[in-house]
Formats: structure tokens, sequence, C-alpha cells
């Protein structure tokens, strides 16, 4: 029984390799010439023509034929290069504040801006078409417009709190002078307690009074200890301000960078998540992207 | 000894005599005709002649001696003085000082601001400083036997940024007219007589490369200025080919400061000045925008830009 061969099974698989095969080449000749043609729009749907009927042609329930999708993943370094030239020509009109930088074949990192110590934002999915962000950078920014309309900064909290404690050790600083004086005085006044021979009624009220000068002294050689550390403390302080500050700024520019392009935030947002749809409509509109202006 | 011998003897000793006495009158001679070169000749290689001979000339022996002399260092500034009135520049005005009995000159959009003289250079290698007298800055070296001078760019920014900008609050428009005839004067000596010259952060040529003195600059100083821009309209941007940040000031000027490119592991770093004309220098830049002023001189322990060092070692 199992040696047996049924004729009709055997004809209908015969016929299902062959139907296949020729799906298969045909969607690979029409892959090979749309990138002989240099015609991105065609790739992006033949890549993925379940997202693409429905984003670009608004026909939904197209599902991809996983049998042939998968026939170019292990080209999609070279795929994500061959696409990137056309997509950085237009990302880099409607987005104008990111950089790329392909690190390896088809991989690219974004760069927000290209001021000093910049930031690295995150990805370009190319083939997905969308930025795939960093997502505690994009946080940060995020909370910076959000702190705008408070009229606040990312880090002037922290930046107000640091200098605070600067200035604190800076007095305690300048007021050793003041200190010495002080000890000495309370020095003198703990040497009297000691020494008087009170009314042994008294004894309690003595004990008391010699705590404390005791306690006053303890509290102003902590603060001498704090001032010698504290040349080194404001120095550290100062450059955790001046990171604070750096941060702050990067922030300004690339807020103000994303007003400049889009308004606001959430136009910014909006246009991340139409991006697919922008891009290939782009293209197909006929125009290449090189045309637009 | 006959008598003869004896005549004889005396004779040759007043011929002796008179012989060192010429000899002294042929300098005196040959001295202020070369005093009459320095303040009359119309030509550019009598002048230096006449001012270098004069400099090094001592016109005194035992036999003959002149009560009134100029000093040596007078000469320079008679001959800076003389050059550049060839060129038809009447900035630099000089004249007698007779508190300390020296030729001293001033700078006429400075006047009463600045007074300026030469000193000399007492190593071996000769030469002398043009120096501000009350701040003793020493703003340039000259030697006119080796056809050399060299600016000296801390004295520089000590006279002209701090001093006179910042502590007198004399105007940018009047800083660059006072430099100007010292920059003239240097081209002149590097055109007329072929000086080897050294503008230091005077120098307004794209080419030039103002070096830092230290090696290995820390990135935290350019986050500085980075964080300062933030209330200027100007932005500080990443150098592209190189480590290093470009600062846009307008359209057309820009300062930059990077790691030269080098074999060497030492990194050197370096101001640019970026601009179309080629006009403008880092001193131009350092007395007209606060933003790069006050940072430089907030961090001038690691921003100062070198000079000759074989010269203005301290």
């Amino acid at each position: 029984m199992t040696n047996e061969v049924d004729h009709d099974d055997q004809k209908s698989a015969n016929s299902i390799i062959d139907e296949q095969i020729s799906i298969k080449i045909t969607y690979l000749q029409k892959l090979q010439q749309a990138v002989a043609d240099h015609d991105d729009q065609q790739i992006f749907s033949l890549l993925d023509n379940q997202r693409y009927s429905s984003a670009i042609e608004h026909r939904e329930n197209e599902e991809n034929d996983l049998g042939i999708v998968n026939l170019v993943d292990n080209l999609s370094d070279e795929l994500s290069n061959y696409l990137s030239a056309n997509m950085i020509k237009f990302l880099g009109k409607t987005y104008p504040f990111f950089y790329y930088e392909e690190y390896q074949r088809g991989h690219f990192k974004i760069y927000f801006g290209n001021w000093w110590d910049r930031r690295e934002f995150g990805e370009l999915d190319v083939l997905n078409i969308r930025f795939v962000f960093n997502q505690t950078e994009y946080d940060k920014l995020t909370q910076s417009f959000q702190l705008a309309k408070e009229n606040k900064r990312f880090n002037s909290g922290k930046i107000e709190e640091i200098s605070k404690e600067n200035d604190y050790l800076q007095s305690l600083i300048d007021n050793q002078k003041e200190r010495e004086n002080q000890k000495d005085e309370l020095q003198g006044q703990l040497k009297d307690v000691s020494t008087r021979t009170g009314m042994p009624w008294e004894s309690g009220k003595q004990k008391e009074a010699r705590q404390d000068l005791v306690d006053q002294l303890s509290q102003l050689e902590d603060q001498d200890q704090q001032a010698r550390d504290a040349l080194k403390t404001i120095k550290d302080n100062e450059s955790r301000v001046l990171a604070l500050s750096k941060e702050n700024t990067i922030l300004s520019y690339e807020q103000k960078s994303i007003i400049d392009t889009f308004g606001n935030f959430d136009d910014f947002e909006s246009a991340n998540r139409n991006l697919y749809a922008d891009y290939l409509n782009t293209l197909s509109n006929g125009k290449q992207v090189e045309d637009r202006d | 000894m006959t008598s003869e011998e004896e005549s004889m003897s005396t004779a040759s000793q007043l011929h002796s005599f008179s012989a060192n006495v010429k000899e002294g009158l042929e300098l005196g001679k040959k001295y202020v005709t070369l005093i009459d070169q320095l303040v009359d000749t119309q030509d550019n290689e009598e002048l230096l002649d006449a001012a270098a001979q004069l400099a090094e000339l001592s016109v005194d022996t035992e036999f003959v001696k002149f009560q009134h002399q100029y000093k040596p260092q007078d000469y320079y500034l008679l001959f800076m003085g003389r050059l550049l009135e060839m060129h038809d520049r009447k900035e630099l005005s000089v004249s007698f000082d007779a508190g300390n009995k020296n030729l001293s000159s001033v700078l006429m959009p400075i006047l009463g601001q600045a007074k300026f003289s030469f000193s000399l250079e007492r190593s071996e290698n000769g030469g002398a400083f043009f120096v501000e007298e009350i701040t003793k800055q020493k703003l340039f070296y000259i030697n006119l036997q080796r056809r050399m001078l060299r600016f000296n760019n801390k004295a520089l920014v000590n006279l002209f940024v701090i001093e006179l900008a910042q502590n007198q609050g004399v105007d940018e428009e009047v800083i660059e007219q006072a430099v100007y005839p010292l920059i003239a004067f240097t081209h002149y000596l590097k055109q007329d007589f072929g000086f080897s010259v050294d503008f230091g952060i005077l120098g307004a040529s794209n080419d030039t490369e103002y070096y830092l003195e230290n090696t290995g600059l820390q990135l935290t100083i350019i986050d500085k200025l980075f964080v300062n821009t933030a209330e200027t309209d100007y932005m500080l941007v990443n150098l592209s080919d190189r480590i290093g940040a470009r600062l846009q000031l307008d359209s057309d000027t820009a300062l930059e400061l990077g790691v030269t490119p080098s074999s060497s592991q030492i990194q050197y770093w370096a101001f640019k000045v970026d601009d179309k004309r080629q006009a403008v220098s880092f001193f131009d830049l350092l007395v007209r925008y606060p933003l790069i002023r006050e940072w430089y001189l907030d961090n001038r322990d690691e921003l100062e830009v070198k000079s000759d060092p074989l010269i203005f070692a301290d």
C-alpha cells in the first residue's frame, strides 16, 4: 500500500509543483525587472503585498503569499541598501534634521541634527519604511515638548538643585573663619561649664548645657569636614551641570527642528505613522524623488 | 736717547693719537650719515640697512665719546615709523619721551591708552621686542639681520582684548584700527624685504591654522561653547571630516576648532577662520563676538593659541 503510487495524486502533485514554481519564477522575474528599472514602488509592493494593497490601494484582506515573500529573505540587507538611496533623498527633504549612517550594509543609524554632540536616535528600517527610534531618547524628547508648554526645560530642576548645593558649599568655604571664631567661643564656654562647681541640684542642668555645647561643636566640625571636601564636590557638580545643560541644549535644538519643519510634535508623530503611505504615494505620483521640489 | 730720537717718538705718539681720534671721528661721521640715511632715504633697502647698522653700532671709542646719542632700541622704532610713513600710513606717531629719555610712540586710534617702544633682546640672537610700556606686553619680536618677525598671541590678547576692550571699554572698531598698522608694517616687511613673518592670531588667510599650546583638548571645553550658543542665533555643528566643531557666525564667517590631520598619536588642535574674503582673523573674532571672547578667556588655560616657542617661552 505504501509503495503503491496513486497516479491521480502524482499528477496533481506535479501540477502543484509546476504551478508553484511558475508563481515563484514570475515573482522573482517581476522583482528582477523592478530592480533593473529601479521601480522602487513595485519592489515594495512585491516585498509586502498585504501592507501595500491596504495602505496604497485601499484593498484589504490581500494576504501575503508566504511561499514567495520568503524567497528573498536572505537578500534583505542588499535590498535595504538598494532601496535606501531614493528613500534617504526623500527623507532628506521631509525630515531635514535627520542624518543617516550605514554602519553595515543595509543597516542605518539615525542621528538627530548635525550640531555638536548630536544624539544617535535609533535606526531606519528601510524595508518597512519606518523609523525605529531609541525609546529612551525619544521619551526625553516627548517630555521636553510637554515641559515646554509649562516653559520648563528637561534638566532645569536638577540644574537648580545642584546649583543650590554649590552655593551652600561655597558658603561653607567662605565661612571658615567665622566657624573658627565660633568654635573658640564654644570651647571657652565648655571649659567654664566643666570647671564650674555648682550646687548638686544644678548638676542636671549643667550636664544639659554641656551636652548642648558639645553638639554645637560637633556640628561645626561636620561643616569643616564638608568644607574640606567642598572644592572637589563643587568641581564635580559643575561638570554635572555642564552635562545636563548640554542635554538641555541638544533637546532645545531638536524641538526647534521639529517645530520648524512640522509646526508641532503631534504633526511630527502623525507624519511618522503615515510615512509608509506618504513615501509610496510620492513614488506612485509618477514623480521620482529627484523631481520633487 | 738723542733729541732726534725723542722728537721722533713724540711725533709717532701724536700720530697714533691723531689716528685714534680720526678713527673715532670717522665712526661719528658714519653714525650721523646713517642717521641722515634713516631719516631721509626714500629707498627701502637703504632704510633697512641704516636701521640694522645703527642698532648694532657702538659709536664711542676710548678717544672720542659722544655725549648725546639715541639708544639702539630707538632705531627700531624710527625704522618702523619711517616704513609706515613711506607707505602713507600715519597711525604710528613717534616722539621723544623726556621722562625715560627714550623714543616712544603711540598708535593714533588708541592715543592716550597705550604707549609703545622697543626693548632689546639681550641674548646673542639679538633683535628687539615691540612692547606696550604700561602693561609690559611684548607684542612682537623683530630681528633686522635675520629678517624675521613673530607676533606674540598671548600678549595681543592681554593688551587688546583684556586691557583695552574689556577693562577700558574701547570699541571693537577702534581696536581693529589700532592693530591695523601693526599688520600693515608686518606685511610691508614681507613684501618689501622678504621677511619671514608670523602674523599669529592676526593672520586672516583661511589657510591659517592657529595651533593651541596644549595637545589633547578635553571635549567638555567645546561642550561649554555649545551650551552658550543655545541663547544665540549661532549654532555649533560637528565637523564632518575630523574631530572638532564649527561655529557658523553669519552667512559668510565661521570658526572651526578641530584636530589637525597628522599621523601622530598626539592630538594637535587648531582654530581656523573661514570667510570668503579671507579678511577675518581669529583676533577679529575675539574682539567682535562676546560669545567667543568670553568662552576663550574663561577657558584660556586649555584654549591658549601658541606663539613661536623659541621666542615666546614662558
